[in-house]
């Protein structure tokens, strides 16, 4: 994070100048009610009245919470920056407890701070994306790859499918979906690109006899490995993708059934048909060896 | 988690044939094609701007011409143009206004998570 430092922030003194100068706001608000909300459970914070410190603007900012009567299904959130130019600004928005939710859920600092990424893409913010495709990039690759098994069809699609992104991220209303949302247009895009070529038909979903295939490649410790990444590669499309979400990018049933446009059955039930075919075939590769 | 399932992890995720320079060369691209989607977001902004205040001024030059000629229709339709004008380019500002500031909060409210997760990070106990 090179213009963005985070860690420095809301200490001690900031704190004090929150509570005493720049929140006057005495509360009759409360903070955010939501069962896994990090905010609350952090034990010395007060998320009425926190404020920190905008580096890269070189402002105070401080933002408050609070449930209204009038809209009960909704927080409004009341924020405001003390420029150190002397300009103030004050915000006021309000999300539902839905978004609120999806927004304060516990996550990894990673998934936070590629979100954060992401609002600042939004905002037009060109080191952010930059950021952004050299996090993302080699991971989309990697799935084109997978599933096409052909690394310029790999690039091209990942190249088409950063287009696209850019096309629709003003439109992209959570930032917490975009690893989803990223895969979906990636996953459209080489399904797209095996349209065009046939490969699906040609791919055929059986695996071969890989014990005989493999008796010729080398005898080392990553044997397992190799006979497995040559099984893989036997799998069709579908499920070298459906691999690839589950054990490469850890996503869980239900992301991948939004990815792939399918139910969660259909997700589970395929996952359980290809871990079947490729333990099928390991077995007999240990079979052959014996 | 399964044994063979850790396999799987390990074995998708030791692929080397990711070639960094041909990576550098598309992040280039796409970064460009980034600046190219806002540059000309920025100028369909200025051109509709620039419309809406060539409209307003043809309509109040119109309107003062309908008046001197006494025009009580060309007055209405000439006020109601400048009118449309004038208000399409608050609702442009305005809308641009209520993203920015919103963006803003939700950018803020995400660094706000980031610090606290890190500072958990921080504060959670050491592993033996």
């Amino acid at each position: 994070m090179p213009k963005m430092n985070v860690t420095k922030v809301l200490t001690k003194h900031y704190e004090n100048i929150a509570n005493c100068k720049l929140c006057e706001n005495k509360a009759n608000s409360k903070p955010i009610q939501t069962q896994s909300n990090p905010i609350t459970e952090m034990p010395k914070m007060n998320v009425n009245k926190v404020l920190t410190r905008d580096y890269e603007n070189k402002s105070l900012f401080w933002v408050k919470a609070k449930q209204t009567q009038y809209k009960p299904k909704q927080t409004q959130f009341q924020g405001g920056t003390y420029s150190l130019t002397g300009r103030s600004e004050k915000w006021n928005v309000y999300l539902s407890s839905s978004d609120l939710y999806y927004r304060t859920m516990p996550k990894s600092r990673d998934q936070l701070y590629n979100e954060l990424l992401v609002l600042k893409c939004r905002q037009g913010d060109k080191d952010a994306f930059e950021e952004l495709v050299q996090r993302w990039q080699k991971r989309l690759w990697h799935y084109a790859y997978q599933v096409t098994v052909s690394e310029s069809a790999a690039w091209d699609i990942v190249q088409e499918t950063w287009l696209a992104i850019i096309k629709g991220l003003s439109k992209l209303q959570d930032a917490a979906v975009f690893p989803c949302w990223a895969f979906r247009i990636l996953n459209n895009k080489c399904a797209d690109w095996l349209r065009k070529r046939h490969l699906q038909s040609r791919l055929s979903d059986q695996l071969v006899n890989l014990a005989q295939d493999e008796s010729d490649k080398k005898q080392d410790g990553n044997e397992e490995a190799e006979s497995l990444r040559a099984a893989i590669e036997k799998l069709s499309p579908d499920s070298r993708a459906l691999l690839m979400l589950r054990y490469r990018e850890s996503f869980d049933i239900s992301q991948i059934a939004q990815i792939l446009d399918v139910a969660e059955g259909t997700v589970k039930s395929r996952l359980h048909r290809t871990l079947g075919k490729l333990r099928q075939v390991m077995g007999q590769k240990q079979d052959g060896r014996i | 988690m399964a044994e063979f399932e850790k396999t799987i992890r390990t074995t998708l995720s030791n692929t080397d044939k990711f070639d960094a320079a041909k990576a550098e060369t598309l992040r280039k691209e796409t970064v460009q094609m980034f600046e190219d989607k806002l540059k000309k977001v920025y100028r369909y902004a200025w051109l509709c701007l620039i419309i809406c205040v060539a409209a307003g001024g043809v309509a109040g030059a119109c309107f003062g011409v309908s008046a001197s000629l006494g025009s009580t229709w060309g007055m209405i339709a000439s006020a109601v143009i400048f009118l449309g004008a004038g208000q399409s380019m608050v609702t442009i500002k305005l809308w641009y206004w209520i993203m920015n500031n919103k963006l803003n909060v939700l950018r803020e409210i995400k660094q706000l998570q980031l610090q606290i997760a890190e500072l958990a990070g921080k504060e959670a106990p050491a592993e033996n």
